[in-house]
């Protein structure tokens, strides 16, 4: 079977961290024997193939140096080239966190390469990544969500300030604010370089606190112990990711010691919302906890360090979870399009375009 | 703490306690309001993300601490009292700046680690020959763009490197500034908090601040009539401590405000 490619960085805020999760992922991969071919996004959006024995410092100024130049080039057959041959490419890890590489455009591209690729299809992609789209389906669902408004909808929201402040569409907490009135969201909404693409509004929950589990989809449903990170009620990037070692050297409580009874209701709702929202590989979904009642928050379908860390409870090493994503992967199907019944009969029959228009 | 826009959205900042606020505090380069959370809780306070900084827009063109200073005045002016201003590194030329042109809006001054007046030996080197060949080469089409940008990237300070834009340029203009004619103009009392280790700022640059200040005529009589038994200018060293007095020292800072209220 053709390695697994091991893709990641990518024009995105967290191109940094993708960085980090992607060379831990080649490294697991190349340690279990399986050859990876390491293919890394660059920040301007073009494709290098590098070597998987690289440092996270060599990508800190760019492509590291030897790298090849690839092309993606979105036809069946085609996928990644260099020099226009096809590398052969038939699966993809993907482990870009934010952006067009976890946002479902990198997804569709794959699919019309005929690729095929870890994570949820591009149309779940999609859904996680659009914080107004996935909070209504919660909440349209039964699960308890928190109210989202829009901050373009011209009038604030029917809950009380403090609020906060978040873009739509985005993966971390990058440009999260709470914030004192309504004028001050729209003004942020309507400066703020994250929030180009909209902006919500939340009630501000002071005294709450989030509580994440991780969920993979092979061999079988599974749920990681829960975690409680320690520190602000949102934890900003700068805590989550440049406190020290990355997400896995912020500080947290794993296992999170909290009430059995909080513990089933987080890991029964965490199954549904797996289904819900089509979620393969491993994702990370965040709660949110305050004196006891629980609201299903944001989920993350390519979580940082692939939430390698969470897994503690049950014990599963990284390389099994690794091993077990690339396996899941290679039994997967890539996505087939349809084209029964345009079987030209309507063209043969059509009059002229000009007499359609006429 | 929550943000509050001014300004119509050209400035946010962040409010301390709920009476009327009495501290204005700004942040260095490359840093953010949040650099004040253990300075300013408990007090009524505004850390502000200055523009460009944290969530506020980027200005709308290169300006110096006095372009700066411009739009904190616009701020101070709708605070009902004079404000005790804060201001480390960066944001320390800005308060020197906005006390020495707007001192009616500025009841007192603490300094943290900024860069008010160069030493001597630290003059702005010219660039090196190769690198104005470049920038040269440049103008007249020799040089593509991107090769200049590597050629700046190679010789550029760590906040050159980081900044993009207007951001970069104003780098470039407010490193090249002094403060000293802003100094021996000011008419409030003067707290200089700095770390024994700053290797930014040296301490230097608070001795001969403070020498300055020492020489400034008016500064001992209008703070002797506005505020009897209180000393005209202090500085605080903070032993063992770098640049970031804020974040290592923040207790420090806070009693220098709070001696000043």
């Amino acid at each position: 079977m053709t390695p697994p490619a091991v893709v990641f960085g990518g024009p995105s805020p967290e191109h940094d961290i993708s960085v980090l999760t992607g060379l831990q992922a080649a490294r697991l991969l190349s340690e279990a024997g399986r050859n990876p071919t390491v293919i890394y996004w660059s920040k301007v959006g073009r494709w290098h193939q590098v070597d998987p024995a690289c440092e996270a410092a060599d990508f800190a100024a760019g492509p590291p140096r030897k790298s090849r130049e690839l092309r993606l080039v979105a036809e069946p057959q085609a996928g990644w080239t260099a020099r226009r041959r096809s590398l052969g490419v038939e699966t993809a890890l993907l482990c870009c966190h934010g952006g067009p590489g976890e946002d479902g455009t990198l997804q569709a591209t794959l699919d019309i390469a005929g690729i095929r690729y870890s994570g949820p299809n591009a149309a779940s992609s999609a859904l996680a990544m659009d914080k107004l789209a996935f909070g209504a389906l919660i909440l349209a669902s039964g699960l308890p969500g928190l109210p989202r408004h829009d901050v373009e909808a011209g009038a604030p929201p029917e809950f009380p300030p403090p609020y906060i402040v978040k873009p739509r569409f985005g993966g971390s907490s990058i440009g999260i604010e709470v914030v004192e009135d309504y004028a001050t969201a729209v003004a942020l909404a309507g400066s703020s370089p994250h929030m180009d693409r909209g902006a919500l509004i939340e009630p501000y929950l002071a005294g709450g606190r989030d509580l994440n589990v991780a969920i993979r989809t092979y061999p079988r449903l599974q749920l990681s112990a829960i975690e409680a990170p320690v520190s602000d009620r949102f934890y900003s990037y700068r805590e989550k990711y440049l406190s020290g070692g990355g997400i896995e050297g912020s500080e947290r409580r794993l296992p999170a010691n909290i009430p059995e009874e909080l513990e089933h209701r987080i890991r029964d709702m965490a199954s549904q919302v797996a289904r819900l929202a089509g979620i393969r590989s491993m994702a990370r979904l965040d709660f949110l906890e305050s004196e006891g009642e629980l609201w299903v928050n944001e989920i993350n379908t390519i979580p940082g360090s692939m939430s390698l860390y969470l897994w503690v409870d049950p014990p599963v090493s990284r390389r099994q979870l690794v091993l077990d994503m690339v396996a899941e992967l290679e039994e997967s199907k890539a996505r087939v399009f349809s084209t029964a019944g345009a079987d030209g009969a309507a063209l043969q029959s059509a009059a002229s375009i000009a007499a359609k228009l006429g | 703490m929550p943000l509050k826009s001014f300004l119509d959205g050209r400035l946010f900042g962040e409010r301390y306690g709920s009476g009327k606020p009495r501290v204005a505090a700004f942040h260095g380069w490359g840093r953010d309001r949040r650099d004040f959370s253990g300075v300013l809780e408990g007090l009524d306070a505004v850390a502000f993300d200055l523009p460009g900084f944290g969530a506020s827009p980027l200005p709308g063109e290169v300006i110096g601490a006095a372009g700066y200073a411009d739009a904190a005045a616009l701020v101070l002016e709708e605070m009902e009292a004079p404000q005790v201003v804060v201001g480390h590194s960066f944001g320390g030329r800005i308060a020197a700046v906005l006390a020495a042109e707007r001192p009616e809006l500025v009841a007192g001054l603490v300094l943290v680690g900024a860069p008010l007046l160069r030493l001597p030996g630290h003059s702005v080197r010219k660039p090196p020959l190769l690198y104005r060949l470049a920038k040269w080469g440049n103008k007249i089409g020799a040089v593509s763009g991107g090769r200049l940008e590597r050629e700046k990237r190679r010789r550029g300070s760590a906040d050159y490197r980081a900044a993009s834009g207007v951001m970069r340029d104003i780098l470039v203009k407010v490193v090249n500034e002094t403060y000293e004619d802003h100094l021996a103009r000011l008419v409030c009392p003067v707290r200089m908090v700095w770390g024994s280790g700053d290797r930014e700022v040296p301490l230097e640059v608070a001795w001969r601040s403070a020498d300055i200040l020492a020489k400034n005529p008016n500064l001992e009589a209008e703070v002797e009539g506005k505020a009897g038994g209180r000393a005209a200018v202090e500085v605080e060293v903070v032993e063992g401590c770098g640049h970031h007095v804020l974040l290592e020292a923040p207790d420090r800072v806070r009693l220098a405000v709070e001696g000043l209220l």
